[in-house]
């Protein structure tokens, strides 16, 4: 991580001349360059502010170029590339300028101008205070805008340092700032100084405390290793020291510049003239994913420019580079401006997923061009890639085996892996831009928590799968029957809402993405390649029944694990890991039967199609409500989805049933799991054995005695 | 094991940074006696009497290259925090001012020897269009005085 020295002074010039005073001038230069070529990668020019403020304070703070700093050090590129190896920072890092304003209070008026609605402030990057006396230091810890509280340490101090004040900016997340080279002075001053700040970072403890130089001539800037040992004088340990320099630093600018520059901490504003274009064909999103975080938008330098601009020979270059470089962006882009419909049009990922899945079942010969058109619009994900490469090959695997008349269960797989596709793009975004940069990414990432408020919602369905039932909830294979029942009964009803059915199997498949482990691909892979020569559902299910529950069984318990080491902010862990666990062993369960289900047409498919329909109306018949839902689909083809998922659950159902030995032997291995389970549950009673134990052993002593 | 260990800080000098930036002139010719002489300067001063006694039984000045101005300086391990805090003190050799910033730190001579080497060719390559043959047989010589470091 780099290191950041933000007290680069500034002299303002003269209120009479218009240029900044040459010396002052060659003095910033040199002071830039010298914290350049010790490895920092961004400094802060630090103009102070006595005495009223006015319009005239507000930023004119010219940052400096490369040309200038060339002119200074003509080999400054490879010197920086030296340090910067030695320092594990890579060469590549921009090298970053801000502005700074810091402000001496005196009184309290002089406070209350620092608020968040002063223009003169606004016009900074960073806002320093540095109080003078007890209620300003107040003021500053418990009310005023500001991002840094910057004291004097080295005269006698003006005021005290409060625990409790200090503790309330720390919370309001200000940040102090001890300069360094007060340290270099002389002696006299160093005592002094040491003295005060120890106080600071005692109370601190190394929280929100920024180091800077603060150098008034090159002598005074050191590298920032030695600064960090330095702080040990301090009483600082050498890991806060090196986060004070770096990691606070980096943390308060990325939260300012937020402030400063996106609406509401969320949404970036950005200014495009009436001549630049606007769409979303282009690819906004990598450049929002490109967007810099630390990046003031100017002054910044990259090393290599540096190394052009030298090379240039004519050491003259006055150039100086974004980190980003939107006009490249913008060029490519057509001429027609900004239009709400280019964004209605061309943004597939925020739109739910049943209008693809509708043209999915109508041309499913076109499945695989919109299966690449979904992987054309994920490009950004490569991860995504793969997963939708997997499914392709699954396709294909499905086309090879299933016969045109079962376009509809082509269908279902199709739907359910695009949602899959879909909605596994996302959460990955979700992950990504946990600061949510953009509007669209907004919406994106509001998407995908309806998603996982539809997993909840599904995730009771979840508890249909009997393994899941056999091992939570110990119960008899009746009762078992009985709630896969009930919460059929949820689902039908659920299945009106189309949103939920079709998120309910993408985010079952999504999980699959999430997890490397894949067993349940696996799973599908194994039950699609089954052979025909299956004569009934039943043998099937035997043999797959107990190999898929002790699969899970495993599954479970590595997934849960991983959920937890990834850490999603925004969704609620321990809840989501234990309800994806469920929904794995859901969408193995209800992907197997799928599969069950196809080669069942299979077998079927010499009858006519009607009779195929009977048959399963008649693996329906165990439930009433079931009834309804085939009919219901029946009539609606367009939601496939609540087809696949009535369909899944009917033969889930018909497997319940139909194996009553199956279930036997499932209750054997209920008693046990439970019996696996037991120790844990007897746990609280331990007390009551330990004292029956203890009475045991004080009677045996009793013994001895007698 | 070892019962008594040392720590070999590579330190760079900048004489007079103020003047030339990358410290091309040499306004002053950089040598073990005169760097050691300002660093136990700096100890007394900032760690006393008491600090300079504890820290003088291994604190020594290995190696000096007055060339490149690279410099290795050895000190227990138990007072190498404060020797480097002293060093960083450091802010004049005589009336030249000087800042020394530290590259490496190593618990042995010859990790340290290593990258000595290493930066040496460096910085000699980033310095050596404006060098004379006088200054390149110097530098020779030093970089075969740092082949025979030993403890």
């Amino acid at each position: 991580m780099g290191f950041f020295d933000l007290s680069i002074s500034y002299n303002e010039p003269p209120r009479s001349g218009g240029k900044e005073v040459a010396g002052g001038k060659t003095l910033r230069l040199k002071l830039a360059t010298k914290a350049m070529e010790l490895g920092y990668v961004g400094i802060a020019h630090n103009r102070s502010i006595k005495g009223v403020m006015s319009e005239k304070d507000s930023c004119t703070i010219p940052l400096l170029t490369l040309g200038s700093l060339i002119k200074v050090a003509p080999r400054l590129t490879s010197s920086v590339g030296f340090h910067r190896d030695l320092l594990g920072v890579p060469r590549a890092t921009p090298f970053r300028q801000y502005t700074r304003l810091t402000v001496h209070v005196e009184s309290n008026a002089q406070c209350l101008s620092l608020n968040s609605g002063n223009p003169v402030l606004k016009s900074y990057d960073i806002i320093a205070v540095r109080p003078m006396n007890q209620n300003v230091f107040d003021y500053a810890c418990e009310k005023a805008e500001v991002d840094m509280i910057s004291i004097d340490f080295t005269d006698k101090m003006l005021f005290r340092l409060k625990h409790p004040m200090v503790q309330a900016a720390i919370k309001r997340g200000i940040y102090f700032e001890i300069k360094y080279s007060d340290l270099l002075v002389d002696a006299q001053t160093r005592r002094q100084v040491i003295s005060n700040a120890k106080l600071l970072v005692d109370w601190t403890r190394g929280k929100n405390l920024i180091i800077s130089s603060g150098a008034p001539s090159v002598t005074e800037i050191r590298g920032p290793n030695d600064v960090i040992n330095l702080m040990s004088l301090l009483g600082l340990s050498t890991e806060k020291a090196r986060a004070a320099l770096s990691k606070n630093c980096r943390n308060m600018i990325a939260k300012l510049l937020k402030k400063k520059r996106f609406h509401k901490e969320a949404v970036r504003v950005e200014l495009l003239s009436s001549g630049d274009t606007f769409s979303l064909e282009q690819p906004l999103s990598g450049d929002c994913m490109k967007w810099d975080p630390l990046s003031s938008g100017e002054g910044d330098m990259l090393l290599d420019d540096l190394a052009k601009a030298f090379d240039a020979t004519n050491a003259v270059a006055h150039k100086s580079s974004k980190a980003i470089d939107f006009t490249s962006v913008l060029d490519g882009l057509p001429k027609h401006g900004f239009r709400v419909e280019d964004i209605v049009g061309t943004e597939p990922l925020t739109q739910p997923p049943a209008a693809k899945v509708t043209d999915a079942q109508v041309n499913t010969n076109q499945v695989s061009e919109v299966v690449m058109a979904v992987a054309a619009s994920s490009d950004d994900n490569p991860q995504e890639i793969e997963t939708i490469s997997q499914i392709d090959m699954h396709m294909s695997e499905d086309d090879t085996k299933v016969e045109p008349t079962t376009n509809v269960l082509r269908g279902e797989a199709i739907t359910l892996r695009k949602c899959s596709a879909s909605h596994g793009q996302g959460f990955l975004v979700q992950n990504q831009t946990a600061a949510s940069f953009t509007l669209i990414r907004c919406t994106k990432s509001d998407a995908a928590s309806d998603v996982s408020m539809n997993i909840e919602a599904t995730s009771e369905g979840g508890s249909l799968s009997p393994s899941k039932s056999d091992r939570v909830i110990p119960q008899s294979p009746v009762e078992v029957i009985n709630m896969g029942n009930t919460t059929s009964d949820e689902v039908s009803v659920d299945e009106n809402n189309k949103e939920r059915a079709t998120t309910g199997p993408a985010s079952n498949d999504e999980m699959h993405i999430t997890e490397p482990g894949d067993h349940a691909s696996v799973d599908d892979v194994k039950h699609i390649a089954e052979p025909e020569h299956h004569t009934s559902i039943a043998d099937e299910m035997k043999t797959d029944c107990p190999s898929e529950a002790n699969h899970e069984e495993y599954m479970e318990v590595t997934v849960e694990d991983q959920k937890r080491e990834t850490g999603d902010s925004n969704i609620n862990l321990p809840n989501l890991s234990s309800e994806t666990t469920d929904l794995l062993r859901e969408s193995g369960k209800s992907l197997s039967p799928e599969a069950v289900g196809q080669d069942h047409d299979q077998v079927q498919r010499l009858e006519s199609k009607e009779t195929e329909l009977k048959e399963e109306e008649a693996s329906v018949s165990y439930d009433n409500t079931f009834e309804i839902t085939m009919e219901q689909k029946k009539v609606e083809e367009s939601t496939i989805e609540d087809k696949q998922e009535g369909k899944s659950e009917t033969i889930h159902l018909a497997q319940v049933q139909s194996s009553g030995s199956n279930n036997d032997t499932r209750s054997g291995k209920t008693q046990a799991k439970r019996r696996r389970v037991r120790p844990p549950q007897l746990l609280p009673f331990m007390p009551f054995l330990l004292q029956s134990r203890f009475k045991r052993i004080s009677r045996k002593r009793k013994h001895g005695r007698a | 094991m070892v019962g008594f260990k040392n720590r070999y800080m590579l330190m760079e000098v900048f004489l007079d940074p103020d003047k030339d930036l990358l410290g091309e002139g040499t306004p002053i010719i950089l040598t073990q006696f005169n760097l050691s002489k300002a660093i136990k300067d700096s100890i007394l001063v900032n760690f006393g009497e008491c600090g300079l006694g504890s820290s003088l039984g291994s604190f020594q000045v290995k190696y000096v290259n007055p060339i490149t101005k690279l410099c290795i300086v050895r000190s227990s391990r138990e007072e190498h925090r404060q020797v480097w805090s002293a060093i960083t003190l450091v802010k004049s050799i005589g009336n030249c001012p000087v800042v020394l910033n530290l590259l490496d730190i190593s618990g042995c001579i010859r990790a340290c020897k290593e990258t000595a080497l290493k930066c040496d060719k460096e910085k000699f390559e980033q310095s050596s269009k404006s060098l004379s043959e006088e200054e390149i047989r110097q530098m020779n010589s030093c970089l075969e005085k740092i082949k025979l470091l030993e403890n």
